[in-house]
């Protein structure tokens, strides 16, 4: 168990750099752009009205 | 006594390297290039004007409050992209982020210079270590996937009714540039004013309060504390149980027991006042639980070798 313990960060970086590598081969960059550059009237607190 | 000024300076870099997009002056709203496809360090409103990257909470959010309305490779990739670069990001700094780079963390550290009266805030039953928890699990992933508008997309949960660096960054700035959003406000925006001058407050009062009680962020980025890249180690030789440690700790942990606990922001002010070098950070690819700390603090070591 403890020598499972031991290889677990790596089991954690192989995990993190696949999942990346995925992503960004499939263009899941995108999504991120494009959520983070809207102006978020939610964040700010702000309400969506219809006629905005 | 480097330290604090290596962190304060590394702090004050990192707001300004993050919120340095002078775009807003002649688009009047914020940036949105290339780098919004990178997550910011730490918690920092991707609607403020001025900021280069997006919030990793507000990406979390968003990925879960779109699952039913993407499609799947859409999704599967979005998530891949998101998951690692969080996970990178917390592999590599831990909460480290949290004391060296989150702007919101020096701001706290900022408020708490104010001369006011200074209390540590203790919240009631385990409220103390499990509400940020809560706040993790309903209102960024819950409550984002469960409920739906009438669009059938879901709300931000935790950016519109509690980040107060969304208030703070993005609402007050973008309202003073866009004065036509004034007739967006609403109860929310009068209930999150309220909310954030709570946070300002408590903040004043207690160090990190935001922090060490609420920020969702702080607990993913303090998952991997353990399994990081870095992580503190004590030497039970070395120490002395002066307890000079646990007093400069500014999250109040109690150490060794909690050295690399998830709310350990790697602050490296017990490495830095220990005068016996007792606390030294190690870099390692592997786990190394050295000593069994389940039980371990200054007082109870104290206790053992009288």
């Amino acid at each position: 168990m403890n020598k499972l313990l031991k290889y677990l960060p790596i089991f954690f970086w192989i995990i993190a750099i696949a999942a990346l590598l995925i992503g960004l081969l499939n263009s899941g960059y995108q999504f991120v752009q494009s959520r983070g550059a809207i102006l978020c009237l939610s964040c700010m607190g702000l309400e969506e009205n219809e006629d905005f | 006594m480097r330290i604090f000024k290596l962190r304060f300076l590394t702090q004050v870099a990192s707001t300004l390297f993050q919120n340095s997009s002078f775009q807003f002056l002649t688009t009047k709203g914020p940036y949105t290039g290339f780098l919004k496809s990178f997550c910011s360090f730490g918690l920092n409103c991707y609607s403020c004007p001025m900021a280069w990257f997006s919030c990793p909470l507000g990406i979390i959010q968003n990925l879960f409050a779109s699952l039913r309305t993407l499609p799947t490779q859409v999704l599967i990739s979005a998530f891949a992209y998101s998951l690692g670069l969080i996970l990178l990001m917390s592999l590599a700094l831990g909460r480290g982020i949290c004391g060296w780079l989150c702007p919101f963390g020096l701001l706290q550290e900022l408020l708490y210079r104010i001369p006011f009266y200074k209390r540590e805030i203790l919240l009631p039953y385990s409220l103390q270590r499990y509400l940020k928890h809560l706040f993790l699990i309903f209102f960024v992933i819950l409550l984002p996937f469960l409920y739906l508008t009438e669009i059938g997309y879901g709300l931000v949960w935790f950016c519109k009714f509690v980040c107060p660096a969304g208030t703070l960054e993005a609402g007050y700035l973008n309202l003073l540039l866009q004065p036509h959003l004034t007739k967006n406000i609403g109860l929310t925006f009068y209930l999150k004013t309220a909310l954030v001058l709570g946070f300002l407050i408590l903040c004043i009062v207690d160090l990190r309060f935001f922090c060490k009680n609420i920020c969702p962020l702080g607990l993913m980025y303090g998952i991997f504390n353990k399994y990081g890249l870095f992580r503190l180690r004590w030497s039970e030789k070395k120490c002395t149980l002066c307890g000079a440690c646990e007093k400069i700790c500014p999250m109040g942990l109690r150490i060794p027991k909690e050295l690399n606990s998830v709310e350990c922001i790697r602050c490296l002010n017990c490495l830095s006042i220990c005068p016996s070098k007792a606390i030294v950070l190690e870099r390692s690819l592997f786990y190394l639980p050295h000593v069994d700390l389940k039980s371990i603090t200054i007082k109870e070591l104290k206790h053992a070798k009288k």
